[in-house]
Parts: C-alpha cells; sequence; structure tokens
C-alpha cells in the first residue's frame, strides 16, 4: 500500500536544512542572456550606462557583451545575483554591499565603496572584468542593480535575448 | 560638449606629430562628419593633388550621435582624395560601419584627420589621450581579419580598428579599409590611400564616455525611431544562402549561420547579412567565419529576372558558385581588402559578358574566364591584390582596363568618374525600372561617387513600392508632388510594344529634380550625424498603417542629443551648405556641367527591364531645371555668389572667383 503524504516545499527546506535556511540571504531575481537570439549590438550595454551614468559608455556598462567576430563566439555577461554572493562576503566595509529588499539584488553603495576591489576578484564569474568594474572617474566598483526591478538592458533589447528570471524565493 | 566628443584627431605621419584641434571650430554650422570634412578640405587639400601624393588627407569622421544606442548610429565615414576616381583622382565620401565609429568617441575624437607619410609600415594606436604612431612591421603583408586579431593580442579584445589589406599595400584602386568581418568603407579606393602612406591600421579603444543633453529624450525618440525600422522580436533561423527569394539554395547542415548579428555598436536595426562559420572551403580547409550581405552574396549565385539581361547572359543564371565556394569568395575578397562592388559589377562583370557574348579575353588575361569555377576567383583576385601579372593592369579598375585592352566597353558598367553602376537599371541593378532610373541619371550627374548607398537608397524603396496607389500617396506626401514616382512603372509599355509615349516622356523628365535635391541636402545631414542609409532618411516604414516613416526625426535625434536646438528646415539648410561646398571643391578641380553630363552615355544605352533608353534632351532640360532650384549657374554648373552668400559661404565665392571660377 502507497502511502503519499504532501509537503510543502517550504516546509522541505525547513526540516532538511534548518540551519543553512535560517543562515540563508534572501534571493535575487537575475538578468539572463540567452546568446543564441543574442544580436551582440551592445545597446544593452549603453542603455546601462546612460540609465546609470547619464552617458553612454561601453566601460561604464554593468553587463558585458562579448563576441569574436573572427570566430562567432559570443557571451552574454549578466550579474548572477548568486545565492551565496561571493562579492557581498568578501567585502569588508560595513554598509557598502546591501541587498535590495524590494528585487534581492547584491548592491554597491557607491558612497561608500573605497574601490578596493575586493568584490570583483572575488566574483567567481568576472574573468573578463565586467560584471564588476571599477568606474575610474569616481573610483568605485560598479555592479548590476537590475535598476529597482526594471532593468534598462532588457527594455533595451530588441532581438529579445535578456529575459529577467525570477528565483523562487 | 553634448554629443560631439570635442576634439579632432590630426596626425601629421612624415613628421610624426600628433596633436588635437577643438571640435567647436567647426560645429554646429558643419554638423560633423560629412561637413567637417569639407571644410577641412577646403582649407587644406590643393586642388589637382594626385590621390597618391604625400600631402592628401585621409579623414576618419564620425558625428555627434555616433556611440549613443539608437537605430543607424555608429557608423562613421572615411574621406579624401580617393585613387579610383577616373580621369583623375578627386574628393570622395565613403562609409563604414562596426564598432570603430563608436570606439574612437569612447577614446575623446570626433575624428581622426591623417596627412603625410610614414617612413616605415606603421599604425596608429589611441587609447584615450595616449596617442602613439607604432611600428606595424608585424602586421604589415598580412589580411585584414589577421591584422585585427593582432591588434586585438597586442592591446586587449575591446580594441577595434580599421585596417588596409594587402590590396591597399600594393595600391590597388579600389581596396577598401576594412574593419570586422565585411565592414569597408567601399567607394573609392581609400585602403589604397592608407597602403600608400603605409599606414597599416587605426586601432581605437576609449574608456571615455558620450555625454547626452536630454537623456529621456533620446530614448524616446530614438526607440520611436526604432519602433518604425526594427520591431521587438526573434531573428529566424537561417534556412537558405540564396541572394533573393526567386533563386534558392538551401543551407546546408554542416555550415552554422545567423541573422542579423554583430551589428554596428548600439545599433538595433539589425540590417547585417548572414554571418558564416566553420564553412568548408573549395580551396581552402576553413573559412572561419565570415559575414556575407549585400553585394558579397552575388558570389553565391545570381540570377536574373530581366528579360534583356536574361538574353545578355543566356539564361536565368549569371553564374552559380554554390554555398562553399561562393562564401570562400566573400571573405577572400575580405581580406585582401578589395572592394566587393568593382570586382562584382566591374572587373568580373565585364568579363563574363565579354565571355558570353563571344568576345575572347584569354589572350590577354592569361587565363580563362570561368566564373562558374572558384579557381578563377581565386586567381583572379590574388593576381589582382598582389598585382600579379595582368593583376597589375586590373588593379587600376576599370575604365583603364579598357583603356589598355579596349575590348567590351560596352558590358564594363562604370557609369562616371570610374565608379560602378548602382541605382541604373543597366547592371547589377537590372531590375531598377523606368521613370526611376531617370532621377538615378540625375543622381549621378550632380554627384562625386555612387550616389545609391547613402543618398538614394530610400529613392529606390519608394521607386519599387509595390501598390501604385500608396506609392503615389507616399510621394505626395513626402515632396508634395505626385510627379517624383509618375509616369506609373505598371503602365509604360515595353520597348517593343511602342515604349512609353510622349506624355509618359514628359512626365518621367519632370519633377524629379526637387526630390533629388531633398535626398542629397538630406544624406549630407545623414552622413554628418552619423546615421545609417539602410534606415534613414525615414521617408517609408512598413511597419505603420500608412507606411509614412518621419523626416523630422533626424532633427529630433540631433537635439535631443547635443542640446543645440535645431528644426527639420534648419538642418535642411546646413545640409545644403556643405552640399555646395562639397560642389565648389569639385569646381575648384575642375568639375563643370560637361563632366555633369558625362553620365548621359550610360543611361542612353537601353535599360534592362523595358529596353527604354535616356531621352536626352528632356534630361538636359531636366538638368537646367536642376541647377536653377539649386542656384546654380545653368551653362556651367558652378553655384552662383548670391547663393553661396546666402549660405553663409561668402569665402568659398570669393576664393573661386579669385581662381576666375565663378559665374559672372
Amino acid at each position: 500500500m502507497e502511502v503519499s503524504v504532501q509537503v510543502s516545499n517550504e516546509a522541505k527546506e525547513k526540516v532538511v536544512t534548518p540551519l543553512a535556511a535560517s543562515m540563508r540571504l534572501p534571493r535575487s531575481s537575475w538578468v539572463k542572456g540567452d546568446t543564441e537570439l543574442c544580436s551582440t549590438c551592445g545597446t544593452c550595454e549603453l542603455y546601462c550606462s546612460l540609465s546609470h551614468e547619464g552617458s553612454a559608455s561601453r566601460s561604464k556598462a554593468r553587463l558585458n557583451v562579448i563576441s569574436d567576430r573572427f570566430t562567432g563566439d559570443t557571451s552574454i555577461e549578466t550579474c548572477r545575483q548568486c545565492d551565496v554572493p561571493a562579492c557581498l562576503y568578501a567585502c569588508m566595509v560595513p554598509g557598502a554591499m546591501s541587498i535590495d529588499p524590494k528585487t534581492g539584488a547584491r548592491l554597491i553603495d557607491e558612497d561608500k565603496c573605497v574601490g578596493c576591489g575586493n568584490c570583483a576578484r572575488a566574483c567567481p564569474y568576472n574573468a573578463h572584468g565586467g560584471i564588476i568594474r571599477l568606474n575610474p572617474a569616481k573610483n568605485v566598483y560598479i555592479k548590476c542593480d537590475l535598476c529597482g526591478g526594471e532593468p534598462q538592458c532588457i527594455r533595451a533589447c530588441r532581438y529579445l535575448a535578456l529575459s529577467y528570471e525570477q528565483k523562487r524565493v | 560638449m553634448y554629443g560631439w566628443a570635442g576634439k579632432i584627431l590630426r596626425v601629421d605621419l612624415t613628421s610624426e606629430k600628433v596633436w588635437t584641434e577643438e571640435t567647436s571650430k567647426y560645429v554646429p554650422r558643419y554638423l560633423g562628419a560629412r561637413g567637417i570634412a569639407a571644410k577641412i578640405a577646403w582649407d587644406e587639400l590643393k586642388p589637382g593633388l594626385d590621390a597618391f601624393d604625400e600631402n592628401n588627407l585621409l579623414m576618419m569622421m564620425t558625428g555627434p550621435l555616433s556611440g549613443l544606442p539608437g537605430p543607424g548610429t555608429s557608423r562613421s565615414y572615411v574621406f579624401g582624395n580617393a585613387p579610383q576616381g577616373y580621369p583623375k583622382t578627386w574628393y570622395m565620401r565613403t562609409s563604414i560601419g562596426g564598432r570603430w565609429g563608436a570606439e574612437i568617441k569612447y577614446a575623446g575624437y570626433d575624428g581622426v584627420v591623417i596627412r603625410g607619410k610614414a617612413l616605415r609600415p606603421s599604425y596608429l594606436w589611441i587609447n584615450d589621450d595616449n596617442v602613439e604612431i607604432r611600428d606595424a612591421g608585424p602586421l604589415w603583408g598580412k589580411d585584414t581579419f589577421t591584422t585585427q586579431r593582432l591588434i586585438k593580442q597586442f592591446h586587449g579584445h575591446e580594441t577595434h580598428s580599421i585596417v588596409c589589406g594587402p590590396a591597399g599595400e600594393n595600391l590597388v584602386r579600389y581596396a577598401v579599409p576594412a574593419t570586422e568581418t565585411e565592414c569597408a568603407a567601399g567607394t573609392g579606393g581609400m585602403g589604397a590611400v592608407m597602403g600608400s602612406k603605409k599606414l597599416k591600421a587605426v586601432a581605437a579603444q576609449g574608456s571615455k564616455a558620450v555625454r547626452v543633453a536630454d537623456r529621456e529624450r533620446w530614448l524616446k525618440v530614438g526607440e520611436y525611431a526604432a519602433d518604425m525600422i526594427h520591431p521587438y522580436k526573434k531573428s529566424p533561423p537561417v534556412t537558405e544562402v540564396s541572394y533573393e527569394p526567386r533563386y534558392s539554395i538551401p543551407k546546408p547542415d554542416y555550415i552554422q549561420a545567423r541573422r542579423e548579428y554583430n551589428p554596428c555598436y548600439g545599433c538595433d536595426i539589425g540590417c547585417k547579412g548572414t554571418y558564416f562559420i566553420n564553412v568548408p572551403g573549395k580551396l581552402y580547409p576553413t573559412t572561419n567565419t565570415t559575414e556575407v550581405s549585400c553585394i558579397g552574396r552575388s558570389f553565391i549565385a545570381r540570377g536574373t529576372t530581366s528579360s534583356r539581361m536574361e538574353r545578355l547572359v543566356g539564361g536565368r543564371d549569371w553564374y552559380n558558385l554554390g554555398a562553399e565556394a561562393g562564401i570562400e569568395n566573400a571573405a577572400n575578397v575580405n581580406r585582401y581588402g578589395l572592394s566587393h562592388w568593382e570586382v562584382i559589377v566591374g572587373i568580373s562583370m565585364w568579363m563574363h559578358l565579354c565571355k558570353l557574348n563571344g568576345i575572347d579575353l584569354e589572350q590577354d588575361l592569361g587565363f580563362p574566364v570561368e566564373p562558374e569555377n572558384p579557381r578563377f576567383w581565386d586567381t583572379l583576385l590574388r593576381k589582382i591584390t598582389y598585382r600579379e601579372g595582368i593583376g597589375d593592369l586590373l588593379a587600376e579598375g576599370g575604365p583603364r582596363v579598357i583603356d589598355k585592352i579596349g575590348k567590351g566597353r560596352e558590358f564594363l558598367k562604370t557609369v562616371a568618374w570610374g565608379v560602378c553602376e548602382h541605382g541604373g537599371g543597366r547592371g547589377i541593378w537590372e531590375w531598377f525600372t523606368y521613370p526611376h532610373w531617370v532621377a538615378g541619371a540625375l543622381f549621378w550627374a550632380t554627384d562625386y561617387r555612387d550616389p545609391y548607398s547613402d543618398v538614394a537608397h530610400k529613392q529606390s524603396g519608394l521607386g519599387q513600392f509595390p501598390d501604385p496607389k500608396r506609392r503615389v500617396e507616399l510621394a505626395k506626401w513626402l515632396f508634395g508632388t505626385e510627379g517624383a514616382v509618375l509616369p506609373l512603372q505598371e503602365e509604360v509599355k515595353d520597348m517593343e510594344q511602342g515604349g512609353p509615349t510622349p506624355q509618359q516622356e514628359d512626365l518621367a523628365y519632370a519633377d524629379k529634380a526637387p526630390m533629388v535635391i531633398w535626398h542629397q541636402n538630406r544624406s549630407v545631414i545623414i552622413g554628418s550625424m552619423v546615421l545609417c542609409d539602410s534606415g534613414f532618411p525615414l521617408t517609408i516604414s512598413r511597419l505603420r498603417p500608412n507606411c509614412h516613416g518621419d523626416t523630422s526625426i533626424e532633427a529630433q535625434l540631433f537635439s535631443a542629443a547635443t542640446g543645440v536646438e535645431m528644426s527639420e528646415a534648419e538642418l535642411d539648410a546646413a545640409g545644403e551648405r556643405v552640399f555646395n561646398l562639397e560642389r565648389c571643391l569639385l569646381i575648384r578641380e575642375g568639375r563643370t556641367r560637361k563632366d555633369d553630363e558625362t553620365v548621359i552615355s550610360f543611361f542612353k544605352q537601353p535599360d534592362y527591364t523595358k529596353g527604354i533608353p535616356l531621352d536626352e534632351v528632356r534630361f538636359r532640360r531636366l538638368m537646367d531645371q536642376y541647377y536653377t532650384l539649386r542656384g546654380w549657374d545653368v551653362s556651367t554648373g558652378v553655384p552662383k555668389r548670391e547663393k553661396l552668400e546666402q549660405l553663409d559661404l561668402k569665402d568659398v565665392a570669393d576664393e573661386l572667383d579669385n581662381r576666375g571660377l565663378l559665374p559672372a
């Protein structure tokens, strides 16, 4: 005789990892890129830079589209807003990194950042330096803040290659 | 400064000196790229200079909109005395896409003006305020792809460069400055100017930003414009490698291909052709990637729909190289840094038509003409690029080849000034019908290069608009008169059934001049912003129910980006000023109405759709009307003093007067 017991996901997590669950940071949504659809035009980068800095610059964007025209390789580097954010844990300045209560985005406070670069070095996805990068004009590090829930890069993309992925909370 | 970067980089290769100049000296009066270049050329290019003279200027310019996100921004222009000019070289403009235009703005410059000649092969490395003339020893002799990859290895993968290939080094008169895989400044042969200056590349990387006067307005106008050009949609997969649906070649599974891939930076129009990856070549093992768009696809296959062309080539196929050899060929032309247009429409079309019509060229060339054979193309391209044997002559361009060989002059599709047919209805654009090529002839007559890439692309779009009622309505909306598209091409009879009636002929040569003038002034604005001719001027939008575009969009974009409030009319006036300045530049080189009329002989050949030739008497009357509307002297084609003074070009009028060139 089979007995099926319905256990809610929340209950399951509580049972399986009570300690981890209690220590867990709120999960965050993130911007996901699809390289099959991406045209690599870079409009997203410029919208990002325009909305955050007020001027258009490839090197001040908080996401990075890399394409090699001679091999056809494409990659879209966006912040994963990790469940276990190495950047946030690496930051030594109290209050310089925080979590957006609305979206869950891992934020850098430009007023408190001292430009040490610990976050950028800690990020496991930042090999090309396009996810957390230095803004030399202000000597602060910049990263994706999800624009308060309305990412401008997604607004920019006419090829529908970027999407706003909600993580299950 | 908003929009403009604020500085123009000046380089003298002879003395190895680099300095900057304020852009504010030229703007907003001359708007940007094309306007500034015309002014610099007027001030500094001596008349009668040969293109290979070391005092020739090589101007690579961008405009106030380059580097901003939006449809059609980020192109750039190359100007200078062009080697392709025939019988003598003269000033030409030519535009190029890719990422260089945006990158040079991020480095903080509106353009680079290069003069002099380097002692040894060099390249220019621009990294923000650090500008160096470096030794190009390791790059010299390399193809355009390899050169760019090496530069990326030297300076990082975000470095973008405009380079010349081996063709440019060997001074082939139709060598192109190239960037990425198929972006090229095609007309004019500026790649050979780079070669003559021993300048292999101009590499740029920048960390600065382009400032916008009104961000919200810019985004709003940009999105409004983009909505009329490109919807939000996923690109469909590539299933065919053909040029047009009438010539279908399915894509083999082992070739990867992508559409709308790798556009210019920050542009969401996605005009670009198909990107092919890992193509097994016929002669070389692998073509890693190349992009094949526009004319380049003619290598893969070329069919015809016009009856006269069918008769000329003996069937519906011109040639059919197929996917692998065709893509490989396109890649080779790009690698060597040759102009697709001159190779396909000029040299090879002449050879092919000669062969099909019984003129034997094998003795002159030293190799058989077999356009279906990839080996033929390989030989031809290599000989031209390295000037081997007969290639030394072929590298001089169509008209100079005919002067020497003297065979098949009627099959050389050069309209005038050493530049091949485009929008003439008698060559590769064989489907372009009467009466639209009448306006085309006037475009050709009054320009100094092929006008159909950045002046009249949209005129052909209107002319070929399928629904006649809509076409007439659009013409009336745009130009205030239906005459721009009359007589309706559907009503004109074939020459063998009597041809156009005298009334239709009258209509065909009436009311064309205002449209031509509007497009020419607009092309200056687009060339100065810099915007892309595949989207602008926005005369027609097929994404809107009534198909109306918006002609005020350039003014809106310009005002939003620069903060200099300009209306559509003011901008058109600025365009007219630059167009007149360019005309004076040519007048100083010795151009007159007689040179304008050299296009007539080409257009007097029967066209390829209905066999209708140009009516010389009526066309001369149309030219009179054009000159009068322009305020130019009807007998000489020189702008009158009143006109120049009205356009605030008194100094230009004075100089022409001193030289005795101004009409009394």
